[in-house]
């Protein structure tokens, strides 16, 4: 047998086949050379009495290693079920509240226009107030308007770097034309847009809420019959228009009979006090 | 050369003592020596398969077979202890019983060929 390699080969067949422990070889050897004045070394009663003592020492550890796996395993399994059992209580206990939150939500909801619809202050209110959540995004919205789909341009074949990708920048400058132009509700790829939405790059990826939408960007708006021409002859409708002719990025826009936005999930309450529901001299109202 | 005359008796007598001890006593292993006690046993396995073959190669030696018990446990242990103290304490646990496996392997199958002549 040939190798480039003896070292490595000698070393894996000293491994595979010189298994015995090679102590036993020189003791043979020793006994053998001394065998004239000590025929049996390592004999007598402590040599008996230790390799008795060193089986009952395997034995031992093997059984308690034996033991101890097979006790161990269905503790395991108990656990795993009673975490399973857990989850699946706490995901019900979780559904139960988010039913209950949109009852809840919902009662309030219903109570305020009871009472505030019945005065004219109310009525006034509750107008503002349904005015204030339509331009929050908070209620779901259909109406006529755009459909606005910004594509990548297609990957260059050298492999170079696309200048026509699709920039945060630029689905930034339409939803500012479009809000510009009297749009009431924008949602871009079915997320609604609210009054503190962010539309960020991070890497490739373009954000909206710190959630990733994807190329084809679609933008929905539902507003005036103008926005079509207007966004069109916007600053940003030209140079998105160019650089469609330039670099081979998709603009398509199209009129829509009627859009259906879903109600964002509206922002968070950073700062609130508390109102003043009766006035200096005791009475309802402010 | 005639190797040395320990009849089976007081091995078996242990191994059958220590199997009956485990079972009985059922100790509770701390739970820090725990990881360990596996890679012991294989050591432990690998030295009770190498004395019966030196046995039957007629070289045994009991002084020689407690050495390498012994030493063999303990080194497998500390081995495994040191990986776990660098952080590859699972790939040095492989490494550990990839070696005695084999070695066990080895010897059994000289063991068999001793019993069955094949």
């Amino acid at each position: 047998m040939t190798s480039s390699d003896p070292q490595s080969e000698s070393l894996l067949r000293r491994l595979l086949n010189d298994t015995l422990d090679p102590g036993y070889q020189d003791a043979a050897q020793q006994r053998s050379d001394r065998a004239a004045e000590q025929p049996r070394a390592g004999t007598g009663v402590p040599g008996r009495l230790l390799l008795g003592g060193s089986l009952l020492l395997i034995g031992c550890l093997t059984t308690i290693v034996v033991t101890q796996v097979r006790s161990s395993a269905p503790q395991r399994e108990d656990l795993r079920q009673a975490l399973i059992q857990d989850i699946a209580q706490e995901r019900a206990d979780g559904d139960l509240l988010q039913e209950r939150l949109a009852e809840v939500r919902e009662e309030a909801t219903r109570a305020r226009e009871e009472l505030l619809a019945a005065t004219t202050q109310g009525q006034t209110a509750l107008n503002e107030l349904n005015r204030a959540e339509s331009g929050a995004g908070l209620t779901a919205v259909r109406g006529p308007g755009l459909a606005v789909t910004l594509t990548d341009a297609p990957a260059p074949e050298d492999g170079g770097e696309n200048l026509g990708r699709i920039l945060d920048r630029d689905v930034q400058s339409v939803v500012n034309e479009l809000w510009g132009a009297g749009a009431e509700a924008v949602a871009i790829d079915g997320q609604r847009l609210g009054p503190t939405t962010s539309i960020r790059s991070a890497g490739e990826a373009i954000l909206v809420d710190f959630r990733p939408v994807t190329n084809p960007y679609l933008i929905e708006a539902i507003g005036p019959e103008g926005m079509f021409s207007q966004l069109l002859e916007s600053a940003a409708g030209r140079t998105l228009t160019s650089y469609a002719a330039a670099f081979g990025l998709g603009l398509d826009v199209v009129q829509v009979e009627t859009v259906e936005l879903l109600p964002g999930p509206g922002a968070v309450v950073e700062a609130a006090q508390p109102a003043r529901l009766f006035n200096d001299r005791g009475e309802r109202g402010p | 050369m005639k190797g040395i005359r320990t009849g089976p008796l007081i091995p078996i007598l242990g191994l059958g003592a220590g199997i009956a001890a485990g079972v009985l006593l059922d100790p509770t292993v701390p739970t820090s020596l725990q990881p360990y006690l596996p890679i012991a046993v294989v050591a432990a396995l690998d030295a009770g398969f190498g004395g019966i073959r030196a046995r039957l190669d007629g070289i045994f030696d009991a002084k020689v077979f407690v050495v390498s018990f012994v030493s063999n446990v303990i080194v497998a242990g500390l081995i495994v202890f040191l990986g776990d103290q660098l952080g590859v304490g699972a790939q040095l646990s492989t490494a550990v019983i990839v070696v005695l496996g084999i070695r066990i392997f080895g010897n059994v199958a000289a063991i068999r060929r001793h019993l069955f002549r094949a």
